[in-house]
């Protein structure tokens, strides 16, 4: 995942993600924005408000130069505040992140892939530490923006009944002689 | 009860620890003296015969106007040594604090080897280290050559100083960020410095304000001692009067360089309390209380 992600260079192999390359100790160029990853702990800024989390993904859409010195552009802030109204979150938008439930947690990051228009998403262990409850509720806002914008979502997950939802499951598995591990894909 | 060396020293290791700092500790202590242990017993005798016929009481001269220029404000408090020397000190240690924090988060960044690769950060960390290496009394020393006698060779000093040492603690708080949140801006696609802009810097704001604070006060009781090379503050009228021989006027700046620090450190300790982590779930943090009017 942190492969994909071009946070660490293949150790064996070729990867290609939206038709850029990376080879072995190699780093790949991907377009601004295209690649959303989560981090098992979500990766947000803990002191600081659902909104300016959510502007760190949309400031994807503007120039290096606005985004460092705070002048954005009217669609980024646009689209900053659509993706928190769809998240449910607008009541929240001013609280720091660590006054949040892990519930709403998650749907700020959530809000912030979608600001950045992610056509990826990466999400490592995205439910793990939630009561079963939550992890749904969280599980369904992620599915249905997912299908109803033809997003590629990647997803770690333990519950098995949760990644039956997906289209293709896959099982890591060490291969024969224990050496390293394998995908394979299993039948739902 | 099994006897077993290893699970000992690792249940005891913390008194063991202390014994081993002990024991080293006075051994080289011993190695320093060389014998010699008559003139430590006679140094407290010295001590006090010098407290009391040179040091007490000490001179309250230093809080009256000074007699050359004439004072032309309204109270003689004013124009006295002690207020002009401590003033100035407390401006150098200020604008060299703010100026050296300024300068110093720049190549922090650049330090940091979490945010650029080692063959970026490992010469800024040696730029660092190498401003760190000579204390600021050294730095001032070369500024006084270089500028001349004054507070703009203290404020030059005690900023490359700053910068040296500020620096160090800023590139590992920068380095002790969790990973998350660059991760999460570098897969993004964020170039460095909007990570720097919009992660690194809100995820360690309270740890850098905490340190400008304890950096502020370092630099007011270092601005007592560069002051003795010629570089303004205080510390000029503490070595003019060492010269003279006026050991009791010493004693009353240093009593009044004593409070000024007290103070300071009082304010600087409740100043931080707003800053570190644990205190933040009970009182609001500072910039929430100023920019919302909670």
């Amino acid at each position: 995942m942190r492969n994909i992600a071009n946070l660490q260079s293949p150790i064996d192999g070729k990867l290609e993600v939206f038709g850029s390359q990376s080879y072995i100790g190699e780093e790949s160029y991907i377009e601004r924005g295209k690649v959303g990853y989560i981090p098992q702990k979500l990766g947000l800024v803990k002191h600081e408000t659902v909104y300016f989390n959510v502007l760190e993904g949309a400031i994807c859409h503007e120039s290096i130069l606005r985004s460092i010195t705070g002048f954005h552009e009217q669609k980024v802030i646009d689209k900053v505040e659509e993706s928190i109204t769809l998240m449910n979150l607008s009541h929240k938008t001013d609280e720091p992140i660590k006054q949040l439930s892990g519930g709403q947690q998650r749907r700020v990051a959530i809000a912030r892939t979608m600001a950045q228009g992610a056509q990826l998403i990466l999400a490592d262990e995205f439910l793990s530490e939630l009561d079963d409850k939550t992890a749904n509720n969280v599980w369904n806002v992620m599915y249905e923006y997912v299908k109803a914008n033809r997003i590629t979502l990647i997803i770690v997950e333990h519950n098995r009944d949760r990644a039956k939802l997906a289209d293709r499951c896959f099982k890591l598995e060490k291969n024969e002689d224990n050496s390293h591990s394998v995908l394979i894909e299993v039948e739902k | 009860m099994k006897f077993d060396k290893e699970i000992i020293f690792k249940r005891k290791k913390y008194p063991i620890f202390l014994f081993f700092i002990i024991l080293t500790t006075w051994f080289v202590f011993v190695d320093l003296v060389d014998g010699d242990w008559n003139s430590l017993e006679n140094s407290l005798d010295n001590l006090s015969v010098f407290f009391y016929e040179s040091l007490w009481p000490p001179n309250w001269k230093v809080l009256e106007a000074r007699s050359y220029p004439v004072c032309d404000r309204n109270w003689d408090f004013l124009c006295s040594p002690a207020y002009i020397g401590i003033v100035e000190t407390l401006k150098i240690a200020f604008v060299s604090t703010g100026l050296g924090f300024i300068l110093s988060l720049p190549l922090a960044t650049f330090a940091s080897r979490n945010l650029y690769r080692d063959s970026v950060a490992i010469p800024f960390r040696l730029l660092l280290s190498g401003m760190r290496t000579l204390p600021s009394l050294i730095w001032a020393i070369f500024f006084v050559i270089l500028i001349g006698l004054g507070p703009v060779s203290g404020v030059m000093a005690m900023t490359f100083y700053t910068i040296g040492y500020l620096g160090k603690l800023q590139y590992e708080t920068i380095e002790g960020l969790s990973k998350d949140p660059l991760d999460a801006a570098k897969a993004m696609g964020l170039s460095n410095s909007e990570i720097i802009m919009r992660v690194v810097i809100p995820e360690s704001a309270n740890n850098l304000i905490s340190q400008l604070l304890f950096m502020f006060e370092y630099n007011v009781r270092h601005g007592s001692v560069i002051g003795i090379v010629g570089a303004g503050g205080i510390g000029y009228y503490i070595s003019t009067y060492l010269k003279f021989l006026q050991y009791d006027k010493v004693m009353a700046l240093l009593i009044v360089l004593f409070f000024v620090v007290v103070v300071i450190d009082l304010f600087s300790i409740k100043a931080r309390s707003y800053f570190v982590e644990d205190a933040s779930l009970k009182y609001p943090s500072f910039f929430q209380s100023i920019f919302r009017g909670k």
